[in-house]
């Protein structure tokens, strides 16, 4: 076969080119179709909605990947088709944080104990993109000092993502004392929130 | 005359054949190597890392957009890949360390010492995977080490022994033939886009040395 240096050359690019495709196809496509990222782990934990404690040193694989021996996690994978989500969680000290993830994992919100000088915090997701997360809407539910039970609203870039709260452990000695902290923590649709407070109120007024 | 058409057309049928069956290779060959060079190029970028998305400190890697909203496409696959839920980089920082100083591949039928400095940060974990993102298992349970448990020398710094037996200090036991993936997570980094204080953090990583081999 007689190939001349510019049809060699001709044919190195057009398959360098159609590689580039292959290669750009693949990046692109990866985020979307990845069968192991931390939405299809977590699936396996729990419902929609609902917060779980992570167990990463059990037998069972860990339900996402490289997990810090020494955090405790709890993750909620919300889905806000059907209302806003209520997540409440304890930030008792610096090093606690409660991350907002959209379903492809990019961290779009971070609140830590630093940034909430307060026993717990109630974070309410909602999909509405004329919030900006910069400046959240915030007011205090209830109590006074460190006490306070502040709620914050934080806008969701997209209907579904993750929630996740770390709980780092300095020590073992401190192990029980984090993860009976952690088991305080809730997420919940606010559709199911407000359901309860009328079934209490309708107890209530049967009583009476 | 009749006898030498039909030849004629038998010989040109073969030859359409050969060419066609020649072209239809080539055609293959160009598909296969297209998809081999796409596959292991975004393979390699993803996994590994370049220029572009991550930078490189003796062991250390650091993937420097992990988490971040509008993360670059190579970031955002490889943390697909992962199955990872890293905070973003404004808060944390991970580094990554598959090799030792001398570029070997980090491996749980080697003991290694780390030697390390004070780290500029709220809080560390330095911790030990298999390379399925599993905690490293071990007799005592303990497959990491935190800026609160460390023992410190006077000066601040710290060594850590990984190694099949007990050492005396900051030791995590590893035994096996498996290769090891270390992570130290640096959380409360409140300025890591300042360059200066991101350089003074990555001149301060442990160096990994490997000791003896079994």
């Amino acid at each position: 076969m007689n190939i001349s240096w510019s049809g060699l050359l001709f044919r190195v690019a057009t398959l360098l080119v159609f590689g580039a495709a292959v290669h750009i196809s693949i990046i692109l496509f990866l985020p979307h179709f990845a069968q192991g990222d931390a939405w299809a782990r977590l699936e396996n934990e729990a419902g929609l909605n609902r917060l779980v404690i992570l167990s990463g040193n059990g037998r069972k694989k860990a339900p996402i990947a490289f997990m810090a021996p020494d955090v405790r996690y709890a993750a909620c994978r919300y889905d806000l088709s059907g209302g806003p989500v209520q997540l409440r969680s304890p930030l008792p000290n610096d090093l606690w944080s409660i991350a907002f993830y959209s379903r492809h994992g990019e961290n779009y919100y971070l609140i830590s104990g630093r940034d909430v000088q307060s026993q717990a915090v109630n974070l309410l997701v909602v999909f509405d993109k004329t919030i900006d997360n910069e400046k959240p809407g915030e007011r205090n539910l209830s109590g006074t000092g460190n006490n306070v039970l502040r709620e914050i609203t934080v806008s969701a870039p997209s209907p579904q993502g993750i929630v996740l709260i770390r709980a780092p452990v300095p020590g073992s000695a401190f192990a029980s004392e984090v993860s009976d902290r952690l088991k305080q923590a809730f997420c919940r649709p606010v559709v199911f929130a407000r359901q309860q407070a009328a079934a209490h109120e309708q107890r209530i007024g049967k009583r009476r | 005359m009749k006898s030498r058409l039909i030849y004629l057309i038998n010989r040109m049928r073969r030859y359409r054949h050969a060419a066609l069956f020649a072209f239809a290779t080539r055609i293959v060959v160009f598909i296969l190597g297209g998809i081999a060079i796409g596959f292991l190029s975004a393979w390699y970028m993803i996994d590994r890392g370049s220029p572009l998305t991550t930078t490189f400190s003796g062991s250390w890697s650091l993937w420097v957009h992990d988490g971040d909203v509008g993360a670059d496409p190579y970031t955002l696959a490889h943390m697909a890949r992962s199955g990872r839920l890293p905070v973003t980089s404004s808060n944390a920082l991970y580094f990554v360390a598959k090799r030792d100083s001398e570029g070997d591949r980090l491996a749980m039928d080697c003991d290694y010492v780390l030697s390390g400095k004070p780290l500029d940060t709220d809080w560390w974990s330095l911790a030990l995977y298999t390379e399925d993102g599993q905690p490293v298992k071990n007799s005592n349970g303990r497959s990491s080490m935190n800026s609160t448990t460390v023992l410190r020398l006077e000066n601040g710094n710290y060594n850590i022994h990984l190694s099949k037996q007990v050492r005396p200090g900051n030791w995590i036991q590893i035994s096996g033939r498996e290769p090891i993936i270390i992570f130290l997570r640096l959380y409360g980094i409140h300025a890591s886009k300042d360059f200066s204080r991101s350089n003074a953090i990555e001149q301060n990583l442990p160096v990994i040395r490997r000791m003896d081999c079994r």
